[in-house]
Order: structure tokens, then sequence, then C-alpha cells
């Protein structure tokens, strides 16, 4: 664990551990904010319910404000964190298929995980239909190889392709949340269905 | 006053983070970012220096020795020896770098002068130089002759 | 206020701070000073010419030897064994991946003592452990290894085991500059299999 490890020589498995129990109060948290109930999370896409956008949104910047504290006082290498690497056509082709997958199951993976561990049916059947999905996916790779591989341009950094300091991105980012949390308590007053918000 | 009183605990890690932020880009103890570029003088060997140039150079010398080295007896004018181990303490290195003269390093073992000097660059002291008495170390002074009879 | 516009309020203020910090590009060290410095004073970190030449005549596959020259000199003569990483490309690119290599040592070298030791003070200030530096660079080796003579009558065990491995680099480092470019490679490749053949093993 970065901050950790640069201070004390933590064994592998101490790490992992570590892991765990971040991945444990991760789950925990996403249930405890109502994000098994595929109502709340399709509300996001309706309007009636924004919580999606926000705890998404927050939980970004604060690891991003934490991430750039930590690199700032030493405790953490940004170098050696990982950054997905950007294939143009693949992401947009991906997301389309995602988001449409989101809005009709009302779940994404790590929601649908949650809501499959409380014992809900319908996110075992969006969990068998994700597996499904990863299935065919190998088994036509050789004929979308080209499209998944394609335009790549490598592990990309929005402000170091626009060219500004990553304290300053930071600071233009929260902007466009604190906005985008105004114009989404306009939404949830706007497009309000307390017929379904009543319940979840 | 109700603002603050009703935030308390907000203002307090805000105000605490910002202090720290501060103290952080004020001291003096810590490495630069950006390796490369502090390490660009030795790319291109600006900061090797030699006797006769020293001796165009003005102001108040600091001479970082190693304890098995003397000063360099050439050098006159206002000297001031700084021992090596004990360069980064915070004395020394607010010493070097508030000072408006050249920091010069030497050493009998030149490769601890080129080591004391990447530490010194990298902590953003600049002006600091390391002092030989010739300037082709990093030449080869012998030829390979090779053997062109095939065992 | 309602939570919403404290919330933004703070976000906002910890944003501000985030934007005056300057902006931290490539890598940086990441050892703390102090210990750096008592590293580097360290003589640990050395490896006499003596030392690489018997590393090199026992092929020890722990260690790699790295010229930090320029190609042309490394194509002229360099210490067999040895891959050509130029100065100015080490600290160009990331050099904790080049190193990353699962060798225990890995040995700077350069004509004298100033590129080997700045490649040293930088590798260990990124916290790249297993670099050192041979003293002295490739002009100590010429003056040790390859002008070695022996005068005198008397000879002690100590100093003809040195005397002999001296030999040995010496011989090897000369046939091996001495080859065309493309048999380099062949030469090291059959040096092996005699080694082998000569260890005996199963029939």
């Amino acid at each position: 664990m970065g901050p950790l490890s640069s201070l004390i020589a933590i064994p592998e498995w101490l790490d992992l551990l570590i892991a765990l129990f971040i991945g444990i109060g991760f789950g925990f948290s996403l249930e405890q904010a109502g994000f098994s109930s595929s109502r709340k999370l399709a509300g996001m896409f309706y309007g009636y319910d924004t919580t999606v956008i926000k705890v998404f949104f927050t939980a970004a910047i604060v690891a991003l404000i934490g991430s750039q504290l930590l690199s700032y006082f030493g405790l953490l290498n940004l170098n050696l964190v990982f950054v997905n690497e950007f294939y143009v056509a693949a992401s947009i082709v991906g997301g389309v298929i995602m988001g449409a997958g989101f809005i009709m199951g009302g779940f994404c993976p790590g929601t649908g995980l949650c809501a499959l561990s409380i014992g809900k049916i319908d996110a075992m059947i969006f969990f068998i239909g994700g597996l499904t999905g990863a299935f065919l996916f190998a088994e036509t790779y050789p004929l979308i190889q080209k499209l998944a591989n394609g335009s790549y341009r490598g592990p990309v950094k929005i402000n170091e392709a626009i060219g500004i300091s990553p304290g300053f991105f930071t600071l233009l980012l929260i902007i466009a949340a604190v906005i985008m949390f105004w114009f989404a308590e306009i939404a949830e007053k706007k497009f309000a269905r307390p017929d379904i918000t009543s319940e979840i | 006053m109700e603002i603050i009183k009703n935030n308390k605990v907000v203002i307090v890690l805000v105000v605490i983070l910002l202090v720290l932020v501060i103290i952080r880009s004020t001291s003096v103890n810590h490495f630069q970012s950006d390796a490369k570029r502090w390490a660009e003088p030795s790319v291109s060997q600006s900061n090797i220096i030699t006797l006769e140039n020293v001796k165009l150079l003005t102001g108040k010398k600091l001479i970082i020795l190693d304890k098995n080295s003397s000063s360099p007896g050439e050098i006159t004018g206002d000297v001031q020896n700084i021992p090596a181990d004990s360069v980064l303490s915070k004395i020394y290195i607010s010493l070097i770098k508030n000072h408006n003269g050249p920091v010069l390093i030497f050493s009998m073992d030149q490769g601890l002068s080129a080591r004391i000097w990447m530490i010194l660059s990298q902590m953003g002291c600049q002006s600091v130089y390391i002092y030989t008495k010739t300037s082709d170390n990093e030449l080869l002074k012998y030829k390979f002759r090779p053997d062109t009879i095939m065992h | 206020m309602n939570t919403r516009a404290k919330f933004s309020v703070v976000l906002l203020c910890l944003g501000l701070i985030l934007a005056f910090l300057p902006r931290s590009g490539n890598s940086s060290f990441i050892v703390r000073p102090k210990n750096l410095l008592s590293e580097l004073l360290d003589n640990n970190t050395y490896y006499s010419v003596d030392q690489v030449a018997r590393f090199i005549i026992s092929e020890d596959s722990t260690v790699q030897i790295i010229d930090l020259r320029k190609p042309e000199e490394f194509r002229t003569a360099n210490i067999p064994g040895s891959i050509n990483i130029p100065y100015y490309t080490l600290i160009d690119r990331n050099p904790g991946s080049i190193l990353k290599n699962g060798k225990a040592r890995n040995i700077f070298y350069s004509n004298g003592d100033f590129d080997s030791n700045y490649a040293l003070a930088i590798t260990r200030g990124l916290n790249i452990k297993n670099t050192y530096v041979m003293k002295g660079g490739l002009n100590e080796w010429y003056n040790t290894i390859m002008n070695s003579s022996f005068t005198g009558e008397k000879i002690t065990a100590r100093e003809n085991a040195m005397f002999e491995a001296r030999t040995k680099a010496k011989k090897m480092f000369t046939e091996m500059n001495s080859l065309p470019d493309s048999l380099k490679a062949k030469f090291f490749q059959t040096k092996h299999l005699t080694a082998k053949k000569l260890d005996g093993g199963c029939e």
C-alpha cells in the first residue's frame, strides 16, 4: 500500500491483506449507500436519483486530492501508480455497450456483485450475462482484435495531454464536480418520481 | 462567527493542511521533483571547473572536502571549508543554498565528488561545481591494440 | 449552509491549495537525502578492476556490467559481456525499468570516474539498490589489467592468483574486442559450450 510501504517495508502478504480489508470496506460502503438497488442506479439515467454521480465523482476527487497531497509530501510515488492505457476506438465502443447494459440492467459490474452478495435474483442474472459477455469477447477476439487494439495512445493523463499541472487540473475537476452537483439537485427536482424514490 | 463555529472541524483540518503545505514548500531538506532537469549539468559537463576558471569567479568560495582530502592550496582568497559527511546538516545546507558565490567540491576520489555533486544538485543547489586539476577525467587515455591474428 | 454547499466549499479550498503546488514532472529521488548521502559515502558501492576481471573470467551470470559511454566508444573496445547504455540515455528514460533485470549486481563503468558515479548516485537515489561502480573506469582497467606486468624474482601465492586473473582478463578483452562485430555474440556461445564439456556430466 503506497503511502505505508514507503515508510515501512511491508511484506507482500500484509499488502494483500490490507487490500482485502479495503475491498471489504468498499463493498460495505456501496451497500450502505444503497447501491445494490437497481432502481437507484437506473435513476441516474432517468434523473430522479442522482446519487451515483455524486458518490463516484466524490470518490474520484477524494482519491485525486489524496494522491496529489501524498505525492507532494513524498509518501507516494505517482510514477509507480498504474495508469490505464488508452485505446480510443475501443474505449468509445466499450463505453456505449457498457452504458446500454447499465441502463437496461440497472447494475454496473461492481454494484452487481454487491447486490449479488445480498442474494438479489436480478443481480444473479446480470452476473451471468456479464460472464457470457466476457466469454463471447474471448471467443470472437480474432475478429475484433483490430478494433480492440486500434488507435493506441498509451497511458495518457489528461493534465499532461493539455499541458497543465496536476494540481491545477484537480482544481478544474473540482469546479466541474461542484457544478455537476448543483445540476444534479435541479434534475432531481425536475424529474422527480416519488413513486420510485419512496421505495428505495 | 456562526459559520466558523458550526464548521470548526473542517476549518481546522483545512488550515492544518495549508500549514503543512507551506512548511513543505519552504523547507530546504528534500529532493526536487524532476530528477532529469537537475542532473542535466552532468551530461553537458558544465558542472566541472578547473583552476583557471575558478580564478575568474568572484565572491567567497565554499569548498566541500571529504575527510581524506585537504583543501587545495592553489585556491586563494576568501575560502570556507565544509566537511562532506555533514554537508546535509541544516546549517551547511542552508549556507550552501543561500550562498552568493561559487560552491566547489573537491576530493582526491573524483567519484566521490561526482556523487556529492549529484545529491546537492538534486536538492536544488545551483552554482555547485566539481573542482578538478585537469579536465580530462572522462577521456580514454589508452588506445586499444586489436589482436589481428585469429586463434 | 446546507451539506452540499459546505462540501463544495471544502473541496474548492483543497483544490486551490493543490493548484498552487509545483508541477512534479519526471521522477525525483525517493530515498531521503541523509540516507542517500551515507549510502554514497560508503565504499561498499565500489568494485575494483581486479574484482570485475574475476567476474568476467568466471562469466558470473549474477553480474551485469554496464558501459555508460557513447556507442562509438563502446564499439571500439568494451569490457567483455558488458552492455551499452549511454549515460544520457539512462537519465532520459526510466532507469528503474532498464535495470529491472533480476541481476544481483549491476556494475557501471565509463572512461573515468564521473559518469559512472553520477549514474550510481541517480540509481541509488531512485531506490535501485543493486548498482555499483568499477572504480577508476576503463582508464584504470587499461592501467592495471592491460598493462599488467610482474617485476621481481619471487611471487607470493596471492600475487600469483592476481597476476593470473589479470592475464586471463587481458586475453579475453583483447580477443573479444578484436573480433568483427558479427562474431562477438558467437564467441560467447562457444565459450559456454567448451566450459560445459570440460565440466563432465551425464553421457
